[in-house]
């Protein structure tokens, strides 16, 4: 299946980073959430309480639903930027993270 | 960005709290980022905000990006403003705080809306513009200008909307007659208006009118739009959907500093109250923009500019005579774009906006000016309306 969003000029300037594990090549500086989209990443997190699953909505850092855990700490990826080495985790459902 | 470069070149230490990682703002977001392919992909209108940057850039404000601020805590000594910054909180005391919080889109709520694919056509614009990002397979739906140009732009882009169903009908346009006497002072809107849906029609983006009953279908992700129109049920396989029903002003961090607000009946949404400089019911907080009413960027310019000038005069930094210079060339510039935007044209054209009525704060609609209140014990959880905290 063809990715929901493309980028309208290639992406250069690849980092790595991994996404749940696995290794992912995005562009260095982009807008996060953007970047996920563009590789086909539509479902950023499933719902603590629901289980419903979620993706970016505003991408104006209003609404949270696009939050995914980066090197430990929840974060909107609409409201970050890509660097190397990221290390990033789609919330999974009920879960409590230490206040 | 317009009230930072006045208020630093009268001489002000000015310090611009920017949410975003670069300037612009919501409209002109990214502006100093975008190649010229994007330029041509989002149109003039966007790269006026590039003289805004660079007369910001070059003021001698500091200019914090990525700044989220959390918290503003008048007190007599001055404003206390809490934000985060890469990681670390920090405190700045100011005598004097603008909010240029701009506009939040109207959220959307229709069957399946929480489904990933499903996003608000400001998000949509928000890709292209600041990510060159584009949907393939989507469908635009609701009603508002934004949705035109969001599909000519999706188009220039060489990936078009599958269709644009829209939920205004004829009877609507009747409705909005009236507001055409000001089309006469907005008539260089109008152009723009009228050339935006001949681009819109040339591109053979499909269109549905009067449509009713949206629902996104899908499990875990969008895979269809379905409503009625025409008198039957109809459905469009996608990918995306953008859901749009014009814009709220942001005023959540107004709200939270409890300044007084009254109910806008035309643009159905609370606004901070403002004097003819920006000022708020409480002495030394200025809003600008469209958080102080929808009015676009040239009228949010505008107004950022006598707000900046009106603080310049307060500080002792420029005289009520200067300021009074300064301000005729920003005056006019609002009043001409209040006299009609682009989003108000449009609406008339095509036919009148209006969101949805039946969950809007009902309470307050009754009335033309109620006072937006809500006390200790009360949250303003995002635009619509105050809810009760949890025990």
């Amino acid at each position: 299946m063809n990715s929901a969003f493309r980028n309208l000029v290639p992406a250069t300037d690849l980092v790595p980073v991994t996404l749940d594990g696995a290794p992912l090549l995005l562009p260095d500086g982009a807008n996060l959430a953007a970047a996920l989209l563009a590789t086909g990443v539509t479902r950023f997190r499933v719902t603590p309480v629901s289980g419903a699953p979620r993706g970016p909505f505003c991408m104006t850092g209003a609404c949270f639903d696009c939050l995914v855990t980066v090197s430990g700490v929840t974060r909107q990826a609409c409201m970050m930027q890509v660097e190397s080495g990221l290390d990033l985790v789609t919330p999974k459902g009920r879960t409590r993270e230490p206040v | 960005m317009a009230a930072a470069a006045v208020a630093a070149k009268a001489g002000l230490a000015v310090t611009l709290l920017d949410e975003q990682p670069g300037s612009g703002g919501q409209i002109y977001r990214a502006i100093t980022a975008g190649g010229p392919t994007r330029g041509a992909v989002l149109g003039p209108d966007y790269l006026e905000g590039v003289a805004l940057a660079k007369g910001m850039q070059t003021s001698g404000a500091m200019h914090l990006t990525g700044a989220v601020v959390w918290a503003i805590d008048p007190a007599a000594e001055g404003t206390k403003l809490t934000f985060s910054r890469k990681g670390r909180a920090e405190q700045i005391t100011a005598r004097r705080v603008l909010l240029a919080t701009g506009a939040l889109e109207r959220p959307v709520p229709v069957p399946g809306w929480t489904l990933p694919g499903v996003m608000t056509a400001g998000a949509g614009q928000i890709l292209l513009k600041a990510s060159g990002v584009v949907a393939q397979r989507s469908v635009l739906a609701g009603s508002g200008p934004l949705l035109y140009l969001l599909a000519v732009q999706m188009a220039r882009a060489g990936a078009p909307p599958l269709a644009l169903v829209e939920t205004q009908r004829w009877r609507d346009l009747l409705a909005a007659s009236p507001r055409l006497l000001g089309g006469v002072r907005g008539w260089r809107t109008l152009r723009k208006g009228l050339a935006l849906l001949a681009e819109l029609r040339r591109s053979g983006v499909r269109r549905v009118t009067g449509a009713s009953d949206l629902a996104v279908l899908g499990t875990d992700r969008t895979e269809a739009l379905e409503f009625s129109a025409g008198g039957h049920r109809q459905h469009i396989a996608c990918d995306t959907v953008m859901l749009h029903q014009g814009v709220v002003p942001n005023t959540q961090a107004s709200r939270v500093l409890g300044l007084t607000h009254l109910w806008h009946e035309g643009q159905r949404a609370f606004v901070p109250q403002t004097d003819g400089w920006g000022e708020t019911s409480r002495a030394g907080i200025f809003v600008a923009g469209d958080g102080a009413g929808i009015a676009g960027a040239k009228a949010a310019a505008a107004a950022g500019h006598l707000a900046g000038l009106q603080i310049a005069c307060q500080l002792g930094a420029v005289s009520q005579v200067a300021r009074d210079a300064a301000a005729r060339a920003p005056r006019r510039a609002l009043s001409a774009a209040c006299g009609l935007s682009l989003r108000r044209l449009i609406r008339w054209l095509i036919g009148f906006w209006r969101p949805p009525t039946a969950p809007l704060c009902a309470g307050a609609k009754r009335s033309r000016q109620a006072t937006c209140a809500h006390g200790p014990g009360w949250a303003a959880l995002g635009p619509i309306k105050p809810r009760p905290l949890a025990a």
